[in-house]
């Protein structure tokens, strides 16, 4: 059904000399600034109570007029509608389109205007409201049976019975209308009509668009809302991926405790931990009396020709593995350096006593071994040994020549370490003086080659003893999902909440042990727990009391792996995808 | 395979130098990742007296993870889960604090210990934890009730 959307009342002027009807009416509206005009088009103020017209977007107009009824009829109360109001004796013509127009009073009267209005040339019928003393206020289409051929529609009275009072005014000649005598002086014929013509606009008012229209704002505002929160949180994520990945590059983060995967040691970075023979700290645990003799004497001729040989037989062993490895080892121009310097000062303070000197060096050889995990990635510098002879001695001495003069020993202390190693920490063999080849991590933990590195390049890469990272400082071995961000964050969090609990809960055992200590020592333990479970490693987790529940039987425990980040469904991936960190 | 390389050196080591209290040895001949260790309660604990069986499996990557310790014997211990399971929670046998210098006769060494003197901030029967320290005529009388009753 359609519904006016708008109402227009103007004056209209038909001129006398017309006497058939232009379908159209297509006269000339009276000078308004002498007449009046209205225009309704506040939903508020009307309703369409009967349209047939499916289409809508028509409108209806004619000629504002009161239906005929009886004379006798008391629905023609004068109150509401003047005696001089336009009838359609008013009208010029019969054939002409007309609006009628009446007071809604009661269910009568409005069926009596509306038969008196079937016999008219109506296009619409327009009625209004009255004061409540008029009118039982009832539908005037209430119990009609038949459908009218023309469109229904009600005024609010505060517009329509002032409407009602012009239209009275309209019913004259052009001289007794109101304002007539002005509209004479502007020079309006006498003898034309002046009438109030009304035109109806209306629109379909079918439910559906409307209502897909709201659906579609509903959508849209949705859309927006999914579309401005989805690049506010990738917006965060991004920022929290870039510190985290500075933070990685800056080494705060421990990447092996966060649990993604496994991070191993790319071969590259392998081939530059450094591989040399391991030369006891005092040889006196493998060779007591020739370390002995090494440690006190002054240069002599004797060790000199005993390295020799031994070096000689045993240049083929290192050599496989250096082949096999395809390293060949350097000794980085800036160690030399920083050698010589440094260590020339040392070894003369204290030139017998290798040990000692490895005490006080341990310090400042974790300089010089960091150092030198970055500069063996440039094995540009010229003191490099040739392949064909790629044994070389890692020696603090600080004579500059490696190869050709043989240094005594016992000036040469054996290179410098971090720790005392005197067995591998993996298969427990000791470490054999001049022979064994060893190969050592940036923190100076040294292990067989054979026993390290498939454990590095497969399984881990931490140190095994100290748990430190092997890879280099700033190097980022992963690519940083949001999942990893995400645990990072969280972990970061169990742990600070940890620390503050257990510093809390060592605060409260010092006073006392009563319930409160009870408490914080259960926090403990739970953040440990979410913690464990974090890392998806075994963790042992409470599933509740045991089965009786009953004394003494405690907690019951299982065993259960933490999986996490394996088979998720695929909405959660999208849920991911579009809501990055949304937990 | 260098698991069974440095097992095997262990147990040999072991089996020169045995620690008291303790005896381990292969489940069978032809698997040397599965042990039996028995472990006599030490005088002056509440489990003296008792004599308690243990499994110890040896994971295939070790010494790069940890062994696994569990009594097969009921125990009424801080450190040893109150279930059919029987795990013993050791410090040192957590994954990310084990080292692989750690032998396997240190680790029975410490297992012996907590018998001696069990680890109230690692246990895992926290409700036994609580009465050791609250209560330790409570949990001594249950302690040897239970090597009384299961560790004969
Ligand atoms: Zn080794
Ligand atoms: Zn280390």
């Amino acid at each position: 059904m359609s519904a006016a959307t708008n109402f227009n009342f103007s004056v209209i002027v038909i001129p006398s000399a017309v006497r058939s009807a232009a379908a159209n009416l297509d006269f000339p509206t009276l000078n308004q600034s002498l007449s009046f005009a209205l225009e309704v088009s506040s939903p508020s103020d009307f309703q369409t109570l009967y349209s047939e017209d499916t289409k809508g977007g028509n409108t209806f107009k004619g000629l504002l007029y009161v239906p005929d009824l009886d004379p006798s009829d008391p629905c023609d109360n004068h109150d509401l509608v003047p005696r001089n109001v336009t009838r359609k004796a008013n009208l010029p013509m019969d054939d002409l389109k007309l609006v009628a127009y009446a007071p809604l009073i009661t269910q009568h009267c409005s069926r009596q205007y509306m038969y008196s209005a079937e016999n008219d040339n109506v296009a619409a019928f327009i009625f209004y409201g009255v004061p409540a003393k008029y009118s039982n206020n009832t539908d005037p289409l209430e119990g009609e049976g038949y459908p009218f051929e023309y469109p229904v529609y009600y005024l609010d009275g505060s517009i329509g019975q002032p409407l009602m009072n012009k239209l009275s005014e309209y019913s004259a000649n052009m001289s007794e209308v109101y304002n007539g005598f002005n509209l004479t002086e502007a020079g309006y014929d006498i003898r034309d009509y002046a009438r109030i013509y009304a035109v109806i606009s209306t629109k379909n008012t079918n439910p559906m668009p409307g209502l897909w229209l709201f659906l579609l704002v509903v959508v849209a505002v949705l859309l927006f809302i999914i579309g401005a929160s989805s690049l506010l949180m990738h917006l965060f994520q991004f920022h929290y991926r870039r510190s985290l990945r500075r933070r990685i590059a800056n080494g705060e983060v421990d990447l092996e405790g966060l649990g993604v995967g496994r991070i191993t040691v790319p071969r590259e970075f392998l081939a530059k931990f450094p591989l040399y023979v391991y030369i006891a700290e005092n040889g006196g645990q493998t060779t007591p009396p020739r370390q002995k003799v090494q440690d006190t004497t002054a240069p002599t001729t004797q060790p000199v020709p005993k390295e020799e040989g031994r070096r000689k037989e045993r240049v083929k062993i290192p050599s496989a593995v250096v082949v096999k490895e395809g390293v060949s080892i350097v000794i980085p121009a800036t160690i030399t350096a920083e050698r010589k310097s440094k260590g020339k000062e040392r070894v003369k303070e204290k030139p017998r006593s290798p040990t000692a000197i490895d005490a006080t060096t341990s310090p400042e050889m974790a300089e010089v071994s960091t150092s030198k995990g970055l500069t063996l990635s440039s094995p540009t510098t010229p003191s490099t040994t040739s392949r064909s002879s790629p044994k070389v001695q890692y020696s603090s001495t600080p004579s500059p020549q490696p190869r050709g003069t043989q240094t005594p020993t016992t000036t040469s202390p054996p290179h410098p370490r971090g720790y005392h190693q005197t067995s591998c920490p993996i298969c427990l063999d000791d470490f054999i003086h001049q022979e064994t080849t060893v190969r050592e991590l940036p923190c100076l933990h040294i292990f067989h080659p054979e026993c390290i590195d498939p454990y590095l390049k497969s399984q881990s890469s931490l140190c095994v003893l100290c748990k430190q990272s092997c890879l280099p400082k700033g190097y980022v071995p992963i690519r940083l999902t949001n999942s990893i961000v995400r645990r990072e964050r969280l972990l970061r969090s169990i742990r600070e909440r940890s620390r503050e609990v257990a510093t809390a809960t060592a605060a409260n055992n010092g006073g006392n042990n009563g319930e409160g200590g009870i408490l914080w020592r259960w926090r403990l333990r739970r953040l440990r727990r979410q913690e464990q479970d974090l890392m998806g490693r075994q963790a042992l987790v409470r599933v509740g009391r045991g089965r009786g529940g009953g004394f003494g039987l405690g907690p019951h425990y299982r065993e259960q792996r933490v999986v996490e980040d394996v088979v998720r469904p695929r909405w959660r991936e999208t849920m991911d995808r579009v809501f990055p960190g949304f937990r | 395979m260098a698991a069974v390389k440095r097992i095997t050196k262990e147990l040999a080591e072991f089996s020169n130098n045995p620690v008291p209290g303790v005896s381990a040895g292969l489940a069978s001949e032809d698997n040397v990742f599965k042990w039996n260790v028995i472990l006599t309660g030490p005088q002056g604990s509440p489990y003296s007296g008792g004599v308690f069986t243990l499994n110890l499996i040896l994971p295939t990557e070790y010494p790069f993870k940890p062994p696994t310790l569990n009594f097969t014997t009921k125990i009424y211990h801080p450190n040893v889960s109150n279930d059919d399971k029987g795990s013993m929670c050791l410090g040192v046998l957590r994954s990310d604090s084990w080292k692989p210098s750690c032998k396997i006769v240190q680790v029975l060494e410490m297992a012996a210990g907590l018998l001696k003197e069990p680890n109230v901030d690692d246990a895992v029967e926290t409700s036994i934890a609580d009465e050791y320290k609250n209560n330790p005529e409570s949990f001594e009388k249950t302690a040897r009730e239970w090597t009384r009753k299961y560790a004969k």
